[in-house]
Parts: structure tokens; C-alpha cells; sequence
């Protein structure tokens, strides 16, 4: 087990920094953490609790978007972890199969959202037009993410997965083979064909169909993070 | 990254911009109290109520309920014990087990499920649950809900984790589980199992029953589809494939033997003069192929412990006088349970004059008659979009209607009913006191 411990408080690091950062702590403290935690020991699962907390909220946040109940979804997980972690026997990475019980229960999560009777006696909030004054280009970043994450969406399920756990949470093929239980070469060919669903349906969305062309004018568009990081083209 | 370079550009910097975009604040504190205090409500000790001195009568009661659960221990014992050893399962460690106290599961106010439900999770690995006069309900928010009838036992095998993979083993009596359906473009993940015997019965995504008799299990499937096979084949459960609604029931070993029932426990006509036909399990399920049981493919000549690809069908059974509509449906003739299980009532239709009594019901409950003489109307035009499943998909009130309405509409309606065609029941509703 590599040395995948640390982390920092605020979720808002991006993943090649998670990857720098992750080795703070030593592996054996992780593992007595763990071994601790199999033996009931509260103290110890409060520990990894706080460790990884923010890992686990960034990807549900990532995986489920912002109108989810991130506390409540983060709280199943770590119930999740508590209950099973007597079946984790330490042939992964504890991070790496704490990332697959959070992609099980956010998949949970979706499937019953879905599957869940909408009663409203009002519009959804889908349609409700964002009234707050907001400079223009916070609006506009905010519509291209919105019109983004409704995309993203649109993709099923195992391609949706991947997509964010290699782009968004910047992990290695090889990982999310683990993660998701797949081949390394289905996870690199669910990848492609999200990447390229996505780049299809962008063209489609009138919010993102333009910002191609304005790329194209400009290397470094306003609005845009300071570093244009390449992202994971190794994949395919 | 896409198929051109500026389109690959594009969704960079939207990758990059999601990437960017700061976590939610969490109050972290109070998460952590909320997490640690379930955890200490899953831990507390089980405990068994000790039970008053028994009458005689009593006694002899429970002395006959043991010498049934025993032989019917020494039953499955043998026709399971072999395979459950080969996978390194305990054998049969269910009757040294203690049954755990229901209560000690009772799932707390303010979390999913309804009052009187148990949570799923709180339960390990080895616990025996055995229910009395009451029934009792397990529920894993989002993932399964399953009932074990009064007078049942069963062993919890395994326990999934983040809602795939439930495994129980049914040792008497009768279990009644609703799954929830899950994405096609997962393929078929078992959700939930229950194992009879040697008979294992795997479900996707379904409403059903299944009943432990005393040398076979029947299988009573609402909607959706369920695999059965021999245990042993977890999260691959082969063998025939129960498209809803239907009825059957199959040896305990593994399913070897299997009839068709009618709904109300006749073996159907068809099943008594032909033999079923051979499909492949994972062939898409068609509502023209409802009632009917389904073999395996025959693609395993190397695995004759695998069950017959043809559906035996046994003799037709006496005739029995079938249950008036609405009528709770006779016990199955053919079929000695222990204990008469439990059968689901059939799914109610949707007609406008359910949906008006309810909706009525939820304007009572919710705008009570005050002392005031002030008349309260009110009129919506209800838009109820149903699944083909039967089950709700949404509800519209135009123009909207206050919260506590809307919630009970939710409450009342937001179930299951016939399955049809997907469609969409417009009522126009008027309501005043």
C-alpha cells in the first residue's frame, strides 16, 4: 500500500494537488487506523473520519452536483465504511476502496432519486431562473457549469463514473479498475466514449456550443482557471 | 481527448472549471456527532427478551415447532451443506445462532422508512431473525425492502454493500421483498437474494414473495424479474428466469423441478400440458412473456450440476376454488408450508375514483374543520404520470397546492399499482368544508 493518506481540510484542491498531498502520513499509521477501527475502536474511526472526510464529500459533491444533500450522502458513506470495514482486508487501498463504497452509495443514491415520485405543487427548481444579481462573468461561469454538469448527466451511468473519477478526481485508469470492479481496458474505453459523448453534446448545448470557437480566438479565456492543466489524455 | 482539437479544448476547460469549482461547506462537527451517535445505536448489545414460563400447552407447541424446524434443518442440511462448505460458508450456522431482538434494529425517527421498519444494515453477517404473530419489515433506504411473515426464520448470508449484494437464507415461512429497480445500463446486478434450500432466487428489480414449503419454494414475483437456480452461483444466479407477474414453485434443490402456478396457486393449464419453453436468462423480458418460467440457455454441457434446461412439469395438482377478486388468495394446495405464508394482495388499479378518495382523504387530513364558519375550497387539475411498472414516476397539482397537500398526495399515491402501458391520468379535483 502506497503512502495515501493525508489530506487537507476545504475541498476545493484539485486532484494532481490530492495526489502531491497525499503523502503526509505514514502507511502504517493508516493501517493501525484501520486495524483499530475493525476492532471497535471509536476513536480510531473518528480519526479516519476526519482524514478522508473531505475526499469523500468532493467526490459525492462531484458525483451527485450541488442540489444534493452532500451531509446526508457523506453520513451514509461513512456508515457504509463502518459496517464493512471488518470485510476489508487490506488487499487494496484503504482509499481506493473507501472511494468504492462512496461510488456505490452515490450510485444508490441516483437510483433511488430516480426511482422516487416527484410531488411538486411547484415549478422544479430545474426551470426557476437564477434572479440573483451577479457580475456577468460569475453568471456566465455558472450557466457553462450548470449546462455542463446537465450534460454529464445525460451519460450512463458506468461512462458518467469514470469520466468523473479520471477527469474530475484525476485518478489513474488503473484505480478505477479497482473502484468500479471493471478491466482496465473497459474503464479506458468507457473513458473514450465519454469523452467523446460529451464533446458531442457540448456542441448541441447552446450555453457551450460557442466556447469552442472562443478558445479557438484566445489561449487563455477569461474566466478560466489560472493554469490550463492538460487532462488525462494518457487514458485513451 | 474528442474529435477535434477544439472541441477537446472546449471540454478542458470545462473539466478544468468543474475541477475548480470549491466543495460545499460542511458542518463538520455535527456531521460527525450525527455519524458516531448511529453508529452507537447499530452497536448497542442484542439481547433476546426472556420469555415468561411457557404453558403446557405451550410447550408442547414449541416442542412440535422444533422437531418441524429440525427436520426441516436436517433436510436443507443435506442438500445444502455440501455446496455451502465447497464456498466456505458455515454450515448451516444459522440454528446455533440466536435470533437477534427485532427491536434492537428499529430504525429511528427521521430516517428512511416507515414506522415500525427495521434498518437493514444493522443487522451482521449470522443473525437469525424469527418473527411471532407480527411480521417484521427490513429496509435499506433507496436499495430493498423486505417483510418476513409471522411464524418465519430466516439467516442473513450476507450483507450487501452500498445496496447490491443482500443475501438471506429462508428457513420458514414466507419473505416478501421490493427491490428497487436499478439502471439497464448496469446490467443484471443481483440486489437481493433469497436462498430456500438449495434454491436460490436472485432479484434485479422486483416485487415479490418467496414461501418455504416443506420440500419446495414457491415464488410469487408482483412485477419485474427474478432469477432461480442453485445456491452457490452468487451474483450470477442461473437457472430460470420468473418474469412478473407470475407464479411458480421450484425444488428445493436448486430448482430442478419447476411448475407454473396460476396466481391464485393453481398449476396454470398450460402448465399442465406442456413443457416450458428453453430461453436465454438474460434475454430482455417482455410483457408478452409474462407468466411464464424460463430455462437457461443450454451452453454448459460441462456443468450437469446445473438444473434441467427443460421446466419439469409435475402433475396437476387437486383443483381449487380460486379467490374472488379483492379476496385475500387461498393458501396453495400443493404446498404444505409450515406456517400459511403471508401472499401479497395483488396491486390495486389507478382509477380516477382511487386517486379522487385519496386526494380527499389528504384535503381532510390536511385543512381540518375549525371552529370557524369560513368555507375552505379548493380545486386542482391532479397530473399523475404512472410507469409501466404501475409505480408513480411524478404528480402535478395546476394551480399549485400548499406543501402538507402535497406531501400527503405523495404519501398516499407514491405506490405501486397495476402495471400497463406508461401513461398519464389527468383528474380535476374540487374539495371544500
Amino acid at each position: 500500500m502506497s503512502a495515501v493518506v493525508g489530506e487537507l481540510e476545504g475541498g476545493s484542491r484539485s486532484a494532481p494537488e490530492a495526489v502531491r498531498l497525499s503523502a503526509v502520513t505514514g502507511v502504517g499509521e493508516l493501517e493501525e487506523l484501520v486495524r483499530r477501527s475493525q476492532r471497535g475502536d471509536r476513536v480510531a474511526f473518528a480519526e479516519l473520519f476526519r482524514r478522508h472526510r473531505s475526499d469523500v464529500a468532493r467526490l459525492v459533491f462531484r458525483m451527485l452536483g450541488p442540489s444534493a444533500d452532500a451531509e446526508d450522502v457523506v453520513q451514509e458513506v461513512f456508515l457504509q465504511v463502518h459496517k464493512s470495514l471488518g470485510e476489508f482486508r487490506g488487499q487494496a487501498k484503504f482509499t481506493t476502496w473507501l472511494h468504492r463504497v462512496t461510488v456505490n452509495v452515490v450510485l444508490m443514491v441516483r437510483r433511488a432519486a430516480r426511482s422516487r415520485p416527484v410531488f411538486s405543487g411547484e415549478p422544479l427548481a430545474d426551470h426557476e431562473p437564477d434572479r440573483r444579481l451577479l457580475p456577468d462573468e460569475d453568471a456566465a461561469r455558472r450557466q457553462r457549469l450548470a449546462a455542463f454538469r446537465k450534460l454529464l448527466d445525460r451519460l450512463p451511468e458506468k461512462k458518467r463514473t469514470v469520466f468523473v473519477l479520471h477527469e474530475l478526481e484525476g485518478m489513474a485508469p488503473a484505480d478505477i479498475s479497482e473502484i468500479v470492479d471493471a478491466p482496465v481496458l473497459t474503464v479506458r474505453t468507457r473513458l473514450f466514449y465519454a469523452r467523446r459523448e460529451l464533446a458531442e453534446m457540448m456542441r448541441e448545448e447552446p450555453t457551450l456550443s460557442q466556447l469552442a470557437e472562443e478558445l479557438c480566438g484566445s489561449s487563455e479565456p477569461q474566466g478560466s482557471p489560472a493554469e490550463g492543466r492538460l487532462v488525462g489524455t494518457e487514458a485513451t | 481527448m474528442s474529435d477535434t482539437p477544439d472541441q477537446a479544448r472546449a471540454l478542458r476547460f470545462m473539466v478544468e472549471e468543474m475541477r475548480a469549482e470549491p466543495t460545499p461547506d460542511i458542518a463538520w462537527d455535527d456531521l460527525e456527532q450525527k455519524l458516531l451517535s448511529r453508529i452507537a445505536r447499530n452497536e448497542e448489545p442484542r439481547y433476546v427478551p426472556r420469555a415468561s414460563a411457557p404453558s403446557s400447552f405451550a410447550r408442547v407447541a414449541s416442542f412440535a415447532v422444533a422437531a418441524a424446524v429440525l427436520a426441516l434443518g436436517i433436510g436443507l442440511g443435506g442438500m445444502s451443506g455440501d455446496r455451502r462448505a465447497a464456498m466456505g460458508e458455515t454450515p448451516d450456522t444459522a440454528r446455533a445462532v440466536t435470533p437477534v431482538a427485532i427491536e434492537s434494529v428499529a430504525l429511528a425517527g427521521g430516517e428512511a422508512g416507515v414506522r415500525g421498519d427495521h434498518d437493514l444494515l444493522a443487522l451482521r453477517v449470522g443473525d437469525a431473525i424469527e418473527t411471532g404473530a407480527e411480521p417484521a419489515t427490513f429496509v435499506q433506504a433507496g436499495s430493498v425492502r423486505w417483510t418476513l411473515a409471522p411464524s418465519s426464520r430466516a439467516i442473513i448470508r450476507a450483507r450487501g454493500v452500498g445496496g447490491v449484494g443482500h443475501v438471506v437464507a429462508l428457513e420458514r415461512g414466507s419473505i416478501q421483498a421490493e427491490v428497487t429497480p436499478r439502471d439497464p445500463s448496469e446490467g443484471l446486478v443481483e440486489a437481493f437474494a433469497v436462498e430456500a434450500g438449495g434454491t436460490r432466487v436472485a432479484v434485479h428489480g422486483t416485487l415479490f414473495s418467496v414461501t418455504l414449503a416443506a420440500n419446495e419454494v414457491v415464488v410469487d414475483v408482483e412485477h419485474g424479474a427474478v432469477a432461480v437456480g442453485p445456491v452457490g452461483h452468487v451474483g450470477m444466479t442461473t437457472g430460470h428466469l420468473l418474469v412478473g407477474p407470475a407464479r411458480a414453485s421450484f425444488s428445493l434443490d436448486g430448482g430442478r423441478l419447476a411448475r407454473r402456478l396460476s396466481r391464485w396457486g393453481h398449476p396454470t393449464p398450460q402448465a399442465r400440458a406442456t413443457a416450458m419453453p428453453v430461453a436465454a436468462l438474460d434475454a430482455p423480458a417482455s410483457p408478452a412473456a409474462d407468466d411464464a418460467v424460463r430455462g437457461e440457455a443450454d451452453e454448459s454441457a460441462a456443468t450437469p450440476a446445473h438444473p434441467s434446461r427443460q421446466v419439469a412439469v409435475s402433475a396437476p395438482v387437486a383443483a381449487h376454488p380460486a379467490a374472488a377478486p379483492g379476496q385475500a388468495p387461498a393458501a396453495e394446495p400443493a404446498v404444505e408450508a409450515p406456517v400459511a405464508p403471508a401472499v401479497p394482495p395483488a396491486p390495486q388499479f389507478l382509477t380516477e375514483s382511487v386517486i379522487r378518495s385519496e386526494l380527499a382523504q389528504c384535503f381532510r387530513q390536511t385543512h381540518p374543520a375549525g371552529v370557524s364558519e369560513a368555507v375552505k375550497s379548493a380545486s386542482w387539475t391532479f397530473v399523475l404520470s404512472v410507469r409501466a411498472d404501475g409505480s408513480i414516476q411524478s404528480g402535478k397539482f395546476d394551480p399549485p397546492a400548499d406543501n402538507d397537500f402535497t406531501n400527503c398526495a405523495g404519501k398516499l399515491l407514491g405506490r405501486s399499482f397495476e402495471s400497463g402501458p406508461a401513461r398519464k391520468v389527468i383528474v380535476s379535483v374540487s374539495f371544500g368544508k
